[in-house]
């Protein structure tokens, strides 16, 4: 394989910094002040979810991030090198498969638009749709399967194309609490194996939890870094720790933090 | 309705349980399967006979004076009249002038109209310039154009074809354009974040979005297309099924007037049915089979 891996001596080094990052956007209905002030630093080969009240910028936050969307002021600088395959890949909620693509011509998609050429994008796409266990369903259409092997197939692009960065914004809110938790575990396990780094957006407190490096807590909108804590939990890790108590104190401290701006967010919603 | 036989509890009446489940639901299935096979056959027998009774009683009404016969020719003497006039090529030279005409205009009409759609769709400028006066012509009924086609052209094949290529026009390029508008933004923000772009985000992204609309379009302007040209071989021809029919009117010969009929619908279905074929080589994606499951309907 050819995957853009992170050395030891890479790790700690930022691969994101935002320094005073703040976006409002100009709609008819007057202007939408999402993102506030937001100073943070992504470490290389670390993995960063971010939580918050619905509406408080966090999708903005992580288009920023990708280049998706410019920031109305402050600057956002990464350390990555990429080569032709985009720094970035992209797991979005549902939707971002395209439905006239087959599972391989998807996972192959972001190497497909690096000009790869066609053996060996297929070759790294076999290995990914092995990796989220779709092996057998290339020639399948996503209208075809289900929605949490649609996700699959989205997760298996993004870690197809190479990028040395992953950034998700809620790649399993849309599933079942069974496929869900599946999906977890394959999540860890694939990072795990490659330390990417990644940030991944959830409205899930367990999911940060279970996943994350660190977990960067923000306010109603808006969005501002209300807070940023380190999940004390080591690696590798799996759903079992789910069960512990440090995992409901954890848990319960987060959700203390967060209260607040939640209401704050349903009052104004 | 079936009943399914209790099972003793905790006895060992039948030796190996799964086994005996494992048959029962297979016999259900095997029900159901033959259930669903009578259901279609019976839809289909139901779709036959009802046109096949229609003509019998046509044919009866007609035979007996009930239908007036000088208007209404029973089925068999259209069959035969049909038969002669295909012997004798009548019916083949105005069947090809016919095909002829509507072939070239459709197939000018729908190039022009996905060209036209799909360069409004992804530039913006020619959108801005354009659409609004497509938009108000497209509500022109283009049959009232051909007078002035006629003017322009003089009696020629170009006047017919022309009429025919004008109206696939504005209903392909409307379609397209509408394909490519109605793009899930999210699908867009996806092939963005994967950096496609230029031929590629056209190839791979917006003409794949784009073509069941595309398909739709050329679908409707077939069946309009079939419509157009009849209307025009009726005032402005000397050859082709519509002016098989209107002539018929004018000598009063009913029984070809219905072979006319009979040849034009035969088309109008042709054209659409060869077009319902390429959209499903064209878009399998929307036709492989999978888990969406039909209702059963009563
Ligand atoms: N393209 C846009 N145009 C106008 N407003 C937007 C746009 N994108 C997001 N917003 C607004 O910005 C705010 C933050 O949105 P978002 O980042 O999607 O929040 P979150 O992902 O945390 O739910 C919301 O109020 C949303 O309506
Ligand atoms: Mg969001």
């Amino acid at each position: 394989m050819t995957q853009t891996t992170t050395t030891s001596a890479d790790v700690g080094r930022p691969a994101f910094t935002t320094r005073g990052v703040s976006k409002a956007f100009v709609g008819r209905h007057g202007n939408v002040h999402a993102l506030s002030d937001i100073n943070l630093e992504f470490r290389t080969g670390s993995f960063t979810c971010i939580v918050g009240p619905s509406g408080c910028g966090k999708s903005t936050l992580l288009r920023i991030l990708g280049g998706l969307e410019t920031p109305t002021s402050g600057e956002v600088t990464d350390h990555l090198e990429a080569g032709a395959v985009p720094k970035s890949a992209f797991v979005f909620q549902e939707h971002g498969v395209f439905p006239w693509l087959n599972v391989l011509q998807n996972v192959a998609f972001g190497e497909h638009m690096a000009n790869v050429g066609k053996r060996e994008r297929e070759e790294h796409a076999r290995h990914w749709i092995a990796e989220v266990g779709l092996t057998g369903f290339e020639q399948a259409y996503p209208h075809q399967l289900s929605g949490g092997m649609r996700q699959r197939i989205a997760i298996a692009r993004a870690f197809a194309t190479g990028s040395p960065s992953l950034l998700m914004d809620e790649p399993l809110g849309a599933l079942d609490a069974q496929t869900r938790m599946l999906m977890q575990e394959l999540l860890v396990r694939l990072w795990e194996a490659e330390r990417k780094t990644v940030v991944l957006v959830t409205h899930a407190i367990e999911e940060a939890l279970l996943l994350g490096d660190q977990i960067v807590m923000m306010s109603a909108r808006p969005g501002r870094v209300k807070e940023v804590i380190d999940v004390p939990f080591s690696r590798p890790r799996d759903v079992a720790i789910e069960g512990t108590s440090e995992f409901a104190q954890a848990r319960q401290s987060i959700w203390e933090s967060l209260r607040d701006e939640v209401q704050l967010s349903v009052r104004y919603a | 309705m079936t009943t399914t036989t209790p099972r003793p509890v905790g006895a060992s009446a039948v030796a190996d349980p799964n086994a005996a489940g494992a048959a029962e639901l297979d016999r259900a299935m095997q029900r159901d399967f033959r259930r669903e096979r009578r259901l279609k056959a019976r839809d289909l027998l139901l779709a036959v006979l009802t046109p096949i009774a229609l003509l019998l009683l046509w044919e009866v009404a007609a035979r007996t004076g009930v239908l007036d016969a000088r208007l209404f020719t029973p089925p068999t003497q259209i069959a035969q009249r049909g038969w002669e006039m295909l012997l004798s090529g009548e019916l083949w030279t105005h069947t090809v002038a016919t095909v002829g005409r509507l072939v070239t205009g459709l197939v000018l009409g729908s190039v022009f109209g996905v060209l036209a759609g799909l360069l409004m769709g992804v530039w913006r400028p020619l959108r801005a310039a354009l659409g609004p006066t497509f938009t108000a012509l497209y509500a022109l009924p283009k049959i009232a154009i051909l007078p002035l086609l006629l003017l322009i052209f003089g009696l020629t094949e170009t006047p017919k074809v022309l009429s025919v290529a004008i109206s696939v026009f504005f209903v392909v390029q409307i379609n397209t354009l509408a394909g490519i508008v109605q793009i899930d933004a999210r699908i867009i923000e996806a092939a963005r974040a994967y950096r496609a772009s230029g031929w590629k985000l056209f190839r791979y992204v917006l003409l794949p979005g784009a073509l069941p609309s595309i398909m739709t379009g050329l679908r409707v302007s077939a069946g309009m297309a079939v419509i157009v040209i009849t209307a025009v071989e009726f005032v402005a021809s000397n050859d082709g099924l519509g002016y098989l029919i209107w002539n018929s009117w004018q000598l009063f010969q009913p029984e070809k007037m219905f072979v006319g009929l009979i040849a034009v619908s035969l088309l109008g279905a042709i054209a659409t049915g060869l077009i319902i074929l390429l959209e499903k080589a064209l878009l399998p994606w929307k036709h492989a089979g999978g888990s969406k499951r039909k209702a059963t309907k009563p």
